[in-house]
């Protein structure tokens, strides 16, 4: 990973010690986001495996209806994790620094609406809409990403000056930010029209799909959102800023023992504050790829964003006790979720179909059991399956 | 830090790294220092030795900037200085090693030493070669061998890894590497087995040795007959007197604290 050879975080430097002394797979597990990648890769090939033409009838995860190999769903669920993958970036950072923000969906709200307006010309008072001329959409970019970079400051400043939890702080900021975007937005949703949204080229760069690009990808991969790779390139970028610069090495301090940063002179006020105003950045420009993506945005469109980041960020192996965390493995967790979400979805038919018929009221059971509605309960058994994973082997360790 | 600028300080006192005269501090009516003079030379190890409640850690956080005196002045080498803040005291080259408070647990060894002096490279990178490189090389002068390549510790392992004399260790060769000028070990050995207990004081003559004023805290006298070459005791908040190492014995100084004898 680096020259020096030290893993990917600071607590994770156990690797090369541990790899010295022969046991390379004790070093590989210290890392956060160890387990959380061999959880996704072993539930990738589960999933494999059993779709292969002959194992499930009806179950079509790397194959197709015709038993043909099939990126189809694996694009779907990388489309699909770019929204909370965006924000849990810096959800986990603010969790090393031992901080939650809770307001994240609504300032993501905000992101949309204001670059929406903006880049199509919109101007609101009080929800009144009206047409004008449109801001260069880069510009309307800019103010979007300062508006809730601003908002992020605010939650920062709460927290830090009035030295309350931000579990409560952001709890608050959460109902008053959907407040404001209520004000703006005149408790409409806000949508462009086909024409507008062709008109602008930033839209298809945010979010457009691989074959507005090139004409030369062939099946399923023409359809990933170019999203996917702005959500890799920042998580790359994150990473980077957490491990290898005095900013994230003073982010796990100020997480992992307060009174000894204090101590070293860290200005702690500072480091969190700047966590609060990334975070808000964050969210904002996941509410610029949401506008991108679909052309349209409304209140509830960050809705319990910031509970799947918490819950990503956790099955990635972060802890919600701060100073251990990894920003590569909360990506892990929002790809595991999607993944698991996809899975189980596409598996319900076949399991039902495989007993309706038999027994009959096994079959309503299993029909009401494996409904594709009851994936909020499998992330849920994700979360606490994880949590107590990792405390586990963290002792182990 | 605001520094009363006092050219014409007396010369004879430079080689006291802290002259702390006439501290008194009140909390509303509670009285818990009353006019105590304290000296730490430099070069030499100071006890401040006394009972629960005597005023130690009082007089201890008057001097890191936690709290202003009531009364009195501190001369810091020399110079009267006015201690506002713990980032004051740091500025000053005061460390303070307090027990598992110094350090990061989930932290490797080399960031916990330049926590808050990160040494980078291009684009503002941390340089973490060199940083690991300097650690070994500081603990090493420390004659802290573990982490040498030859040892069985790396610097890249994180501090909760580490023993509790280990993280000591640590603590004190990163205040003496970056120049401190007054060293405070506050109770350094009170969760220490015996053999991390005699590294940990082999420390403290290491620093000495370095020219550094140190104050040294403890509960255990026999910890403190080792290694402090002066004694200052204090009793309900008063001094009760300042010893040269030879002048008492260890049961003369348990005598002095609990108020058996007198002086």
């Amino acid at each position: 990973m680096s020259e020096t050879g030290e893993p990917a975080t600071p607590a994770a430097s156990t690797l090369q010690r541990a790899a010295a002394r022969g046991g390379a797979l004790r070093g590989y597990l210290a890392n956060p986001e160890g387990i959380p990648l061999a959880i996704l890769v072993l539930l990738l090939s589960l999933f494999s495996i059993l779709s292969i033409p002959g194992v499930v009838q009806g179950f079509y995860f790397l194959f197709d209806v015709k038993g043909a190999f099939s990126l189809r769903t694996p694009v779907s669920i990388l489309n699909g994790s770019v929204l909370t993958g965006i924000i849990v970036l810096t959800v986990v950072m603010l969790m090393i620094n031992g901080e939650f923000d809770l307001s994240v969906g609504a300032i993501l709200a905000m992101g949309g609406y204001i670059f929406g307006t903006l880049s199509v010309g919109a101007t609101t008072v009080l929800g009144f809409i009206q047409i004008g001329t449109p801001l260069p959409p880069l510009l309307a970019l800019i103010v979007a990403l300062a508006g809730c970079t601003l908002l992020g400051v605010v939650n920062g400043l709460i927290v830090t000056t009035a030295r309350i939890p931000s579990f409560i702080a952001t709890l608050g900021t959460l109902f008053i930010f959907l407040w404001l975007v209520s004000l703006y937005s005149g408790n409409q949703s806000f949508e462009a029209s086909r024409e507008e949204m062709e008109r602008a080229t930033l839209y298809t760069i945010f979010s457009g799909r691989l074959r507005d690009f090139s004409d030369g990808i062939a099946g399923p991969l023409r359809n990933l959102r170019v999203s996917v790779f702005w959500m890799v390139a920042l998580a790359v970028a994150m990473q980077v800023v957490l491990t290898r610069t005095r900013f994230g090495n003073q982010i796990y301090a100020v997480g992992g023992n307060l009174q000894a940063a204090k101590a070293q002179g860290i200005n702690v006020k500072r480091i969190k504050i700047a966590g609060f105003a990334l975070t808000g950045m964050f969210a904002g420009f996941a509410g610029v790829v949401l506008f991108s993506q679909f052309g349209r945005v409304q209140g509830n469109s960050g809705m319990q964003q910031e509970l799947f980041a918490i819950a990503a960020a956790v099955v990635g192996g972060t802890l919600l006790t701060g100073g251990y965390g990894s920003v590569i493995g909360g990506l892990v967790g929002i790809l595991t979720i999607s993944t698991l979400r996809s899975g189980v979805v596409l598996l319900s038919t076949p399991i039902q179909n495989s007993f309706i018929g038999e027994i009959p009221v096994i079959g309503i059971y299993l029909v009401r059991l494996t409904a594709s509605d009851n994936f909020l309960t499998i992330i849920g058994l994700t979360i606490v399956g994880a949590a107590v994973l990792n405390s586990f082997i963290r002792r182990r360790l | 830090m605001a520094e009363t600028s006092d050219q014409t300080t007396d010369t004879q006192n430079t080689d006291l790294t802290v002259r702390m005269l006439g501290i008194a501090k009140r909390f509303g009516t509670v009285t818990a220092l009353e006019h105590v003079d304290f000296d730490v030379p430099a070069g030499r190890v100071t006890a401040l030795l006394g009972d629960n409640g005597a005023g130690k850690s009082t007089l201890i956080k008057i001097l890191t900037g936690v709290y202003p005196p009531s009364d009195g002045t501190i001369q810091f080498e020399g110079r009267e200085v006015s201690i506002d803040s713990p980032r004051d005291a740091r500025a000053l080259g005061i460390e303070t090693v307090y027990q598992d408070l110094a350090l990061v647990p989930l932290m490797s060894v080399a960031r916990n030493f330049f926590l808050g002096r990160e040494l980078t490279k291009v684009f503002r990178l941390l340089d973490l070669r060199r940083m690991e490189e300097r650690t070994r090389r500081a603990l090493g002068d420390l004659g802290i061998e573990k982490f040498s390549e030859a040892g069985n510790r790396s610097v890249s392992e994180p501090v909760g890894k580490l023993s509790g004399g280990e993280r000591q260790s640590v603590a004190i060769g990163r205040a003496v590497h970056f120049g401190a000028s007054l060293l405070i070990l506050d109770e350094p050995t009170s969760a220490l087995s015996v053999a991390e207990t005699e590294k940990v004081l082999s420390y403290t003559q290491v620093a000495k040795e370095r020219g550094l004023g140190v104050i040294f805290i403890s509960h255990n006298i026999h910890h403190v007959y080792l290694v402090s070459d002066r004694y200052t005791i204090l009793r309900h908040g008063r001094k009760v007197g300042d010893y040269e190492k030879g002048e008492l014995t260890e049961q003369e100084i348990a005598d002095i604290i609990t108020g058996e004898r007198e002086r």
